[in-house]
């Protein structure tokens, strides 16, 4: 009884709306469609505002296009606003519960990527929960009227648009990043270059000091090495795929094994938003900055000049220098010889004990 | 010292050659003395101690994880002890010095220490021994070839440990191929030394059949037998 009033409300409305102006779009071909409203003289007026409860107001225009073009242009309002059961509705609706839709195995096939398993452990999730309006719901992301899915390059979270996205709270973050390599390659539809979400996580993501987060520093280096370790980006942009190894075998990676959190990994070095290659000049590697990157106060404050000069990712990446070569081809010499003399030396000796039955010396004694 | 005859009939105690040269004041019966022991065993905790804590670095991730020492605090404390035992090391060894220069037992214990001719014939009589059943053992000094070799091999590879240890520890200091050379010796040395440890001194005091399960000398001072090759020697 109640759907049939709503929806000969919505026939009205849009027998109102299409009397007076506006041209409705081909696309919307849903019986359940939502032109009843977005046209209607409540949604419809361009700068029509609702004074709320509070005295605040709240903009009711609704942009067709938006709608138009979104992922949910199949969808009547009701579908989302679901506390909608009489019209005109009350001005204070719940905000959309997007889980009615993306949960697990639904049979609409909305996607579910596990968002509402994780949302709410993430810094954002549980900045939500603990009351901070900043912190961003779903629609402060995938966007309200106009959510299109990821894979649309219009869709607020294309990979293309994230560091837009992001950058509307994280602003330095997203303008450091957009100069990076990582950024100008993402600018040049690089498919392979990580944005925001590639580090960082998506809808779990964590504060950078957070163990579990995949930037905090005990995880910086497995998250890099998704990319840099990997052979087929190493081969396709002629970097070496075992300069996270080398990184392994240096004293910092060493400690790094022990979760060692002041010691360096790749963004101490590299940084982390403003990564670029060493042949920049503003790159924290580039052999006019090196010095200054080693000698961060945390690090080696007292570094001298030389201390930054020579090869960082020794052995494997690179020959090592000719001296560590030697030394090391001088004392494996020296261990397979010296050990293995002895270890000769000694058999024999052994043999000879035996032969000559020499028993230890306290038997013979007594 | 009695007239007593070695079984393979080589060499007696009588040999007054080799026990003519004792000055004055130093007891014989005694092989290593209190002060000796004492340096012995500062090396031998010190030396322990420094390959666990040195070696624990290059232990995989999974072990590392699975032993629960992922922890920065393990890692720095493991880096303490490391360099609290490097000192320790480091300050026996300036004492040994010391005490071989400024003792009359110092002083004697490295004139036989020190490497002479006859260690040559002495090693290839050894050889011959262990190659032809009837070659007799041959004699040696107070210290044989064997000890002489290793104790020299503790000296150089105390030098070299204590300077790339110090070179490491105050990294910033030097160029970084001087660190990063400094870095792989100390590595190597490190593996060279504790291999040596264990296959050649273990062997010779702990696991040859003459002296199993120990020369409990490292303890006690003396020897469990009578060693006929510990004797001073006449040079």
């Amino acid at each position: 009884m109640r759907t049939c009033f709503i929806i000969a409300a919505l026939m009205w409305a849009a027998g109102i709306s299409a009397l007076t102006q506006t041209v409705v779009p081909d696309a919307v071909e849903s019986p359940a469609d939502y032109r009843g409203c977005v046209l209607s003289k409540c949604h419809g007026t361009p700068g029509a505002f609702v004074e709320k409860e509070d005295g605040s107001t709240r903009e009711m225009t609704v942009n067709t296009n938006h709608l138009v073009g979104s992922a949910h242009n199949k969808l009547a309002c009701i579908e989302c606003h679901s506390d909608i059961d009489e019209i005109p509705h009350p001005s204070d609706l719940k905000p959309v519960n997007c889980e009615h839709c993306h949960y697990e195995q639904n049979p609409r096939g909305a996607p579910n990527v596990g968002q509402f398993k994780q949302y709410p452990e993430s810094v954002h999730g549980r900045e939500r929960a603990e009351g901070n309006e900043d912190a961003p719901y779903c629609t402060d992301c995938h966007g309200i009227h106009d959510v299109k899915s990821s894979g649309d390059v219009r869709s607020t979270v294309h990979r293309k648009q994230l560091a837009s996205t992001c950058g509307g709270c994280h602003e330095d973050e997203s303008t450091t990043y957009t100069t990076s390599i990582h950024g100008v390659e993402l600018a040049n539809d690089n498919p392979d270059t990580p944005a925001c979400t590639d580090c960082h996580g998506v809808h779990d993501i964590l504060r950078p000091g957070d163990p579990e987060s995949p930037v905090h520093s005990t995880h910086v280096v497995e998250t890099c090495s998704e990319c840099h370790a990997a052979v087929a980006l190493a081969d396709k942009y002629d970097f070496s795929a075992l300069r996270v190894d080398s990184y392994e075998e240096s004293f910092h990676g060493l400690a790094d094994k022990y979760d060692v959190t002041v010691v360096a990994n790749c963004s101490s070095c590299h940084g982390i938003h403003n990564i670029l290659p060493h042949t920049e000049t503003d790159s924290t590697i580039h052999e006019a900055n090196l010095l200054k990157t080693c000698g961060q106060t945390d690090c080696h404050p007292n570094a001298q000049d030389e201390f930054a000069t020579g090869e960082v990712h020794m052995g494997i990446a690179e020959a090592p220098p000719l001296a560590v070569s030697f030394v090391r081809a001088l004392y494996m010499l020296l261990i397979v010889g010296v050990i293995g003399a002895m270890a000769v030396h000694n058999l024999f000796d052994l043999r000879a004990v035996v032969r000559h039955g020499r028993a230890p010396r306290r038997g013979r004694d007594a | 010292m009695d007239e007593r005859l070695d079984e393979d009939g080589t060499h007696s105690m009588s040999d007054a050659r080799r026990v003519a040269n004792i000055p004055a004041g130093i007891d014989v019966g005694v092989r290593l003395s209190l002060n000796e022991r004492m340096q012995h065993g500062v090396m031998f905790v010190s030396f322990t101690v420094l390959a666990i804590s040195g070696f624990m670095v290059h232990l995989p991730r999974v072990a590392i994880v699975t032993l629960g020492l992922a922890n920065p605090t393990v890692f720095e404390v493991r880096g303490t002890i490391h360099r609290i035992s490097g000192i320790a090391m480091l300050v026996v060894s300036i004492y040994h010095v010391l005490y071989l220069l400024g003792t009359r037992r110092g002083r004697w214990q490295l004139r036989e220490m020190l490497p002479r001719r006859s260690d040559w014939g002495d090693f290839r009589a050894t050889m011959r021994h262990f190659r032809d059943r009837d070659a007799p053992r041959p004699t040696y000094g107070w210290y044989n070839y064997a000890e002489k070799a290793e104790y020299w091999a503790l000296v150089w590879g105390t030098v070299i440990m204590a300077l790339t240890g110090l070179i490491l520890w105050l990294e910033e200091l030097s160029p970084k191929i001087v660190i990063d050379v400094s870095a792989a010796v100390h590595r190597y040395e490190a593996i060279l030394a504790v291999l040596a440890v264990v296959v050649w001194h273990m062997y010779h005091v702990h696991l040859s059949p003459e002296v199993f399960p120990m020369n409990p000398a490292w303890l006690t001072g003396k020897t469990a037998g009578d060693r006929p090759e510990e004797r001073p020697s006449d040079e």
